[in-house]
């Protein structure tokens, strides 16, 4: 590892303070508009990363997602609309809260479990990325094969929709990767002419109209006006200490679990909140005050999220295959900054790698006194109708789409992809695994040919070796389980009257 | 459009068999069984595996007395400023990338923004200022402190 005079002086310039500052407001702003999720932030984000240096881009994705998760709780805890799908777990114990005029207990329990399950998160990150970079740098093809699919079996277990649905989003996912030159032969597939297609869907635009373009349809048709009452809220800071000090085994509990759920493909900050939020409920010495406005759910939940996120970043950097979307970005991201996710990436980019972290650390501290000031401003970006917001939001996602490639036909990437994860997600197909595909499909297609080049086409090769075999085992497994509990399941359910 | 499991799974199956029969005019590797072929079929059997999986599960679900229509359209689809909106929304997007590389990025968006912002219902004392606005500051930021060449129209040529 490099000295941390080299990683401090890479992160504390003003280029980057000013980018993180300016990248945690934007993250607050977004995420606390109900609608606005974090990967959209992030997506809108990346046109602008590419015209930053290493440190300030990549600190940017990771500070605006940071925020945006925290920022999701305050319409939670004010409206009762959860402002990011990582808020929705604990939105009603929240609002309980503020019914009963303590909003200010919700929101200063949600602000600072935030702030310090993402520090836990960071530091845990740190930890253990090198530890599994340490082991992961003898992988050979057949590991990084069966990485990737245990990575998408894992993203299609945790979807809450049906086993069919999932496994249909995972390969629309992965349908998409296959558009483009082979490449092993060089031959195009499915581009039908189109030049610009040879390259690939471009995956910027593909993300910006999958998460963005399809909730402006969805916001424009159903959900134009909604008008927001104004909540008093009291002293923020005096609550926090006491939440600090009555929940800290919570805090460090929730964190550390939402870290490691961060880190499977597919598990993200919304998953990691349901589960710590039951998990909180059922260690809990007063379960029975849970859903009534008690701020215990809500110290576990809320730095599991936050925790989670920084935990989605260990398998990008390691292996290349992101923890959840926001971080399926950033690895586009970091290549493009000439980073390459690898186990040896603590080798080759240990300063760039420590840097990130650094200001990951540091965009988390900054949560708490920007956090306050976006609760205390929360009245005023809530009360932006959504009616002007929507046009804003579908011109920033042209000109982004736009602005990744400097071509025109990345805007109709994104239309394209937008209406397909628009009547997904009408349909009940979770978009998730379909990303996850898209991101995954190239690395799964190489590590097969080489594998099946180096055993020339001998099956028992996949399982041969000690991790592999694993890792195979695993994989295969759970999909036994998954189509087996879904048939037993359909078996079992009684005829509707 | 929300389809039931059949009409879904009748659609994905479909799609499959397309991919697998396009994927079949695909050149041979020589001396190698993999070629570009293979990935992709593999994917299109995954869709026909698929698609009869949610088209049995209907019906099996239809023997125990369930029903459901082969297509429900949405309910806003009754709304005519509903349907409105989201076709202007569409129209934008496609005028966008037909447009700009005639008129420009600045005269496109400020008429885009503009007739969204009506269509949206906002308030005009918002509309007016910010269609305006909003173009000009996004042409400055990217194409002068981002460096995007953004397509070049009369006003570009009248203010850069």
């Amino acid at each position: 590892m490099s000295g941390f005079g080299e990683v401090f002086s890479l992160v504390f310039q003003w280029n980057v303070l000013g980018t993180v500052l300016f990248a945690a407001m934007y993250g607050l702003f977004v995420g606390a508009i109900p609608g606005l999720t974090a990967t959209m932030s992030v997506a809108l984000l990346v046109p602008i990363t590419f015209f930053l240096d290493p440190v300030p881009a990549v600190a940017a994705i990771a500070t605006a997602s940071a925020t945006a998760i925290f920022a999701g709780d305050i319409p939670g805890a004010l409206l009762r609309i959860p402002g990011t799908p990582a808020s929705a777990a604990y939105v009603d114990e929240a609002y309980a809260l503020t019914q009963k005029g303590e909003a200010e207990r919700a929101l200063a329990t949600s602000l600072v479990t935030a702030s310090l399950g993402g520090l836990i998160g960071v530091a845990l990150l740190a930890v253990f990325a090198q530890q599994l970079a340490a082991v992961a740098v003898k992988f050979s093809s057949v590991e990084y094969f069966w990485l990737g699919c245990l990575g998408l079996t894992s993203a299609v277990a945790v979807s809450s929709a049906s086993l069919p649905k999932g496994a249909l989003a995972l390969f629309i996912g992965l349908f998409i990767s296959t558009i483009g030159i082979d490449i092993a032969t060089g031959h195009p597939r499915f581009t039908f002419e189109q030049m610009d297609l040879l390259d690939g869907v471009s995956f910027i635009p593909a993300m910006i109209g999958m998460f963005a373009l399809s909730q402006v349809l969805r916001t424009v048709t159903t959900d134009l006006d909604t008008i927001v009452p104004r909540v008093p809220i009291g002293s923020l800071a005096g609550e926090m200490v006491r939440v600090v000090r009555r929940y800290w085994v919570n805090i460090i509990r929730s964190a550390t679990f939402g870290n490691v759920l961060g880190a499977l493909p597919g598990a993200g900050a919304d998953i990691a909140a349901w589960i710590a939020y039951s998990l909180s409920r059922r260690f809990s010495k007063t379960p029975e005050k849970f859903g009534k406005g008690h701020p215990e759910g809500l110290a576990d939940a809320g730095s599991a999220n936050n925790s989670a996120v920084a935990g989605a970043w260990t398998p990008a950097l390691v292996f290349g295959i992101p923890g959840d979307t926001v971080t399926a970005i950033a690895i586009g991201v970091l290549m493009l900054k000439g980073i390459t996710p690898s186990p040896r990436v603590f080798v080759t980019d240990g300063t760039l790698v420590y840097a990130i972290f650094v200001a990951f650390a540091l965009a988390n501290l900054l949560l708490l006194p920007l956090g306050m000031l976006a609760i205390r401003a929360s009245r005023y970006a809530l009360s932006i109708p959504k009616r002007v917001l929507m046009p804003i939001i579908l011109v920033f996602c042209v000109i982004g789409a736009y602005a990744v490639d400097n071509t025109l036909f990345s805007v109709w990437v994104m239309l394209f992809l937008g209406l397909l994860a628009y009547v997904m997600e009408e349909n009940g197909i979770p978009i998730a695994p379909a990303i996850l595909g898209i991101v995954l499909g190239k690395v799964i297609e190489k590590n097969f040919l080489i594998t099946m080049l180096k055993t020339q086409g001998d099956p028992i090769g996949f399982f041969d070796r000690p991790v592999a075999g694993v890792l195979g085992a695993l994989t295969l497994a759970l999909w036994a389980y998954l189509i087996a509990s879904t048939v037993w399941r359909g078996l079992k359910r009684p005829a509707v009257e | 459009m929300k389809f039931n499991d059949f009409a879904l799974g009748l659609i994905v199956a479909a799609f499959g068999i397309a991919v697998i029969l396009h994927v079949r005019t695909f050149p041979d590797m020589a001396g190698m069984q993999y070629g570009p072929a293979f990935f992709p079929s593999l994917i299109g059997g995954a869709f026909v595996a698929i698609g009869a999986a949610l088209a049995l599960s209907h019906l099996f679900a239809r023997r125990q007395g369930e029903r459901s229509p082969l297509v429900v359209l949405p309910e806003w689809i009754g709304s005519r400023i509903a349907v409105a909106r989201a076709v202007g929304v569409l129209v934008a997007v496609v005028a966008f990338a037909l447009v700009t590389p005639y008129a420009g990025f600045l005269l496109t968006t400020i008429v885009i923004t503009a007739a969204l912002l009506a269509l949206m219902g906002a308030d005009w004392r918002v509309t007016l200022p910010l269609s305006v606005v909003l173009p000009f500051v996004l042409s400055y930021v990217f194409s002068t402190t981002l460096r995007v060449p953004l397509p070049r129209g009369p006003l570009e040529r009248l203010f850069f």
